[in-house]
């Protein structure tokens, strides 16, 4: 058996010099329908490429060539190469088939079987054919994809909806939270007002006592409402914190008098570590007090007969700021692991009971939390039951630099001010009992005092009287205060600024700012007690005149004549509440004007020295007064007299002893004409801050 | 697996029973409900749990469920454009099954990751052949019997397929007894 080699070219043709067909392969007689044999080539097909083969000798010159070529006969493309046979008498045409796609095999009624092995035509359509496959594949996922993007898109858009919708619910929500804190704040003044007012009265003594209850429950009522005002007010977005001066030694110290009087009927000891090396610092001084006094509080409630420790140091320094971590640990009755968790979650407390046995709204930790971390901290807790807990809260503050002055201290009319001394004031406020509870306290400090209710009488009232300071309310009909000040600040004339200072409930951000920006030049929240009210008036009395609730009494020469005077007329717990804000500002003013003095800034120097001498004279403290005094005029003559600081600060001292001791007095007696007290224990048994409804 | 054979998996049980059906089976598998991609290498794992979800689904057994793929895939392969490399025109049965082992070697050209299986065709008499199937995988030889009598359909033949020595009873590969009657 020979080997015929045209058995592996089954798409062959072989043709003689007149390019008559001699023979052609089985495969591809099976796509002609006819035997092709005796036909003409040039009949049975045409020769793509190399173009211009018409002749045998076209052929043998295209040996070397690849061949193109279309079958007549179903236009079927064939590839291949002359091959010259019988040194150049026959020559085949030795082919394959070029097919783009496996269904042309059925459709030239082939099978695999025509392919001999070495031939891969098959093998490469059988290769298309799975990528043509994996490409449907891929259309049928662009497809489904698409359909996925539709209905993403939907859905965005459904959700972009119903954003917008939750956005606009929540910006009620805080208009809501505003009118409401506004609208509770202003009764809760005009309730705690009057019954201050009421016990200065002549009261039996069952009526001395349920006024007294009303007013500790009234107290008890606002700190609820503050909780949840400034729960609220965080949970949406709406506080914002400020930067000030902040010494956390002094907020220690803040924070344990404010609970020395529970500690002390507790028998709870209170010890505090500041670590001395912690530089001067910056953030929201109200807020650290605010978190501090939280966990002291809670501290001292469970630590009954046991101790309250306090510690404070740097943990490190990134460019964001100084690492301050403040620990407060307790001896207390410890707090039972699985309630750890939930603990700073809001409206939760360790165990329902706690609330009857020692009261809170479940909020305070809740609010300590969210605090400290607007503060950049964080906040957490270690316990054991029956030994004690330690609450640790770190906060990221700046170093103070010492040079950017406070920007929120009233500015206060230049001394010498003929208005000064007529003691005149109008009240513009529209709220009938605020303004009751407003002119019955100026009054009796020994104002003049004009009440008007809106801003359109506000303005016509300073148009036609003479006034050392307004009073006025944000929020009243046809002119607020805000647009009235603006009004009063347009037509005044430059060095004839009528003082201005804002009375309002309402404690969202951005109050104070728009207030200042009006042109006003204090802030007083509401409810403010008698002694706010005399602190913010201070700058505004002139100091060469008696102190201005005295109006008959001669000048007292010292703090205790001056008060017992004062008492006379104002009653105790308005005393009390003087000396209570005069000892929680003018150790700070003293603090702020001994930085002034070192860094020899004479602008400040005068102003703290103006504060610290108006509210001292006050006071009676005349020796301090008249020191703070020439430190003042020294300085507003470009001069620093370092001499008088140490004056100032000794007579402070001194000021500040005997107020304390005058502070358990006065906080001690009921409101009645008392002789002064010549000598005083040290036992301490009445809160002193139970007067001031803020505190 | 190529993911082409779960998805003429899939072609049977929602052609069959439905799409809620063949849901039920993908939950029941774990695996996530997402299209298979017929030129993608998919783990063997994958396949074997959609079968025994299926076998599960239906009531039946592995074995029952693998027959009855077997022939639904010479179905679903002609459907999916691999009609040409079955196209048998002038073929019969038998020399088509001669040709079975060609077949994969191509297939494989094509699916690089493809493990084929080997078929060794012995013919006995005119009637009977006997094929000796080989296979790195274990448990399909059901799929084997059912993929012959597919193509005995294609050919309108009538064949009994005899399962004389089984890999699962200790013999170190399957071979079928094919008659045509």
């Amino acid at each position: 058996m020979t080997f015929d080699p045209f058995t592996l070219f089954p798409f062959h043709v072989q043709f003689d010099r007149n390019l008559d067909v001699l023979a052609v392969g089985p495969g591809l007689q099976k796509i002609l329908s006819h035997d092709a044999r005796g036909m003409n080539l040039t009949e049975l097909l045409r020769v793509k490429r190399p173009t211009g083969i018409s002749t045998f000798a076209d052929f043998e010159g295209a040996a070397e060539q690849l061949i193109v070529a279309e079958l007549k006969a179903g236009s079927v493309l064939l590839r291949g190469q002359v091959v010259l046979l019988e040194a150049g008498e026959r020559a085949a045409l030795l082919c394959s088939l070029w097919f783009t796609e496996l269904s042309m095999l059925e459709r030239c009624g082939l099978s695999f079987a025509d392919f001999p092995f070495h031939d891969g035509t098959g093998d490469y359509l059988l290769l298309l054919q799975t990528q043509a496959t994996a490409l449907a594949d891929a259309a049928e996922f662009a497809r489904e994809l698409s359909a996925q993007r539709a209905a993403l898109e939907a859905m965005n858009e459904q959700l972009s909806t119903a954003r917008k919708a939750a956005e606009l619910a929540s910006r009620a929500k805080s208009q809501f939270l505003a009118n409401m804190s506004h609208e509770i704040r202003t009764p809760m003044n005009g309730v705690l007002g009057m019954l201050a007012l009421l016990l200065d009265d002549e009261l039996t003594e069952d009526q001395r006592r349920h006024a007294s209850m009303a007013h500790v429950s009234a107290s008890a009522l606002l700190t609820v409402i503050n909780d949840i005002l400034d729960f609220s007010k965080i949970e949406a977005g709406a506080l914002r914190l400020v930067t000030e001066s902040l010494d956390i030694k002094q907020l220690v110290t803040e924070v344990f008098s404010l609970v020395a009087d529970e500690a002390l009927k507790t028998a709870v000891e209170l010890n505090a570590s500041v670590d001395s090396g912690l530089p001067p610092l910056r953030g929201d001084a109200t807020r650290v007090r605010q978190v501090l006094l939280n966990l002291v509080g809670n501290a001292v409630k469970f630590a009954r007969g046991g101790t309250v420790g306090v510690k404070v140091r740097s943990t490190g320094e990134d460019p964001q700021g100084l690492l301050v971590r403040i620990e407060v640990s307790d001896t207390g009755i410890g707090i039972a692991a699985d309630v750890l968790d939930t603990l700073f979650a809001p409206f939760t407390q360790a165990d329902g009971s706690t609330t009857r046995r020692y009261g809170g709204t479940g909020l305070g930790l809740a609010i300590a939390k969210q605090l400290t971390e607007l503060m950049g901290g964080t906040i957490d807790v270690q316990s054991q039951l029956g030994r004690g807990s330690t609450f640790s809260f770190t906060l990221r503050l700046e170093r103070d630099q010492l040079a950017v002055p406070l920007a929120s201290q009233p500015v206060g009319r230049i001394d010498g001010s003929p208005r000064r001394a007529r003691g005149r004031v109008l009240v513009a406020e529209d709220n009938p009992v605020n303004q009751e509870v407003t002119r019955a306290i100026l009054t009796k400090l020994g104002w003049t005092v004009d009440v008007v209710a809106d801003g359109l009488a506000a303005l016509t009232a300073t148009k036609n009287n003479d006034y050392d300071v307004v009073l006025m309310d944000c929020h009243m009909p046809t002119l607020d205060g805000l647009a009235a000040t603006r009004r009063i600040r347009e037509v005044e004339s430059v060095g004839d600024r009528l003082p201005i200072i804002a009375l309002t409930a309402s404690a969202m951000i951005g109050d104070r700012e728009q207030c200042l920006s009006a042109g006003m030049d204090g802030y007083l929240s509401k409810p403010f007690s008698p002694s706010d009210l005399l602190t913010a008036l201070a700058p505004y009395v002139h100091t060469s005149q008696p102190p201005p609730s005295v109006r008959h009494a001669a000048p007292q020469d010292t703090i205790r004549a001056t008060l017992a005077e004062l008492a006379g007329e104002l009653g105790n717990s308005v005393i009390n509440s003087m000396i209570a804000a005069y000892l929680e500002d003018a150790p700070i003013t003293l603090r702020h004007l001994v930085a002034a003095c070192e860094v020899v800034d004479l602008l400040e120097i005068q102003r703290r020295s103006h504060a610290l001498r108006s509210a001292s004279a006050t006071m009676g403290a005349r020796a301090l007064s008249s020191a703070c005094a020439g430190m003042e005029s020294a300085a507003a003559r470009r001069v620093f007299e370092r001499e008088n600081l140490h004056r100032i600060q000794l007579e402070a001292q001194h000021a500040i002893v005997e107020l304390r001791m005058l502070a358990e007095f006065y906080g001690r007696q009921p409101s009645s004409l008392n002789p002064v007290p010549n000598s005083m224990t040290s036992s301490r048994t009445q809160a002193r801050s139970s007067q001031d409804p803020r505190l | 697996m190529y993911g082409l054979v779960n998805r003429a998996i899939q072609d049977l049980i929602q052609g069959r029973h439905g799409v809620a059906t063949w849901q039920r089976i993908r939950e029941r598998t774990g695996v996530k409900n997402c299209p298979f991609l017929s030129m993608q290498s998919y783990p063997d794992e994958e396949t074997i749990s959609l079968v025994s979800a299926a076998a599960q689904e239906l009531g039946t057994t592995n074995d029952v469920f693998l027959e009855d793929f077997g022939r639904h895939w010479i179905d679903f392969a002609t459907r999916h454009g691999y009609r040409d490399l079955l196209q048998s025109r002038g073929d019969s049965l038998f020399s088509f099954i001669a040709r079975l082992n060609d077949l994969h070697t191509r297939l494989s050209l094509a699916f690089p990751a493809l493990r084929p299986p080997s078929f060794q065709v012995d013919p006995v008499d005119n009637q009977t052949v006997r094929v000796h199937y080989r296979s790195e995988r274990e448990g399909l030889s059901a799929f084997v019997v059912g993929l012959l009598y597919g193509m005995a359909e294609r050919f309108g033949e009538k064949l009994v397929v005899v399962h004389d020595r089984r890999r699962a009873d200790g013999a170190d590969h399957d071979e079928f007894l094919l008659t045509v009657v």
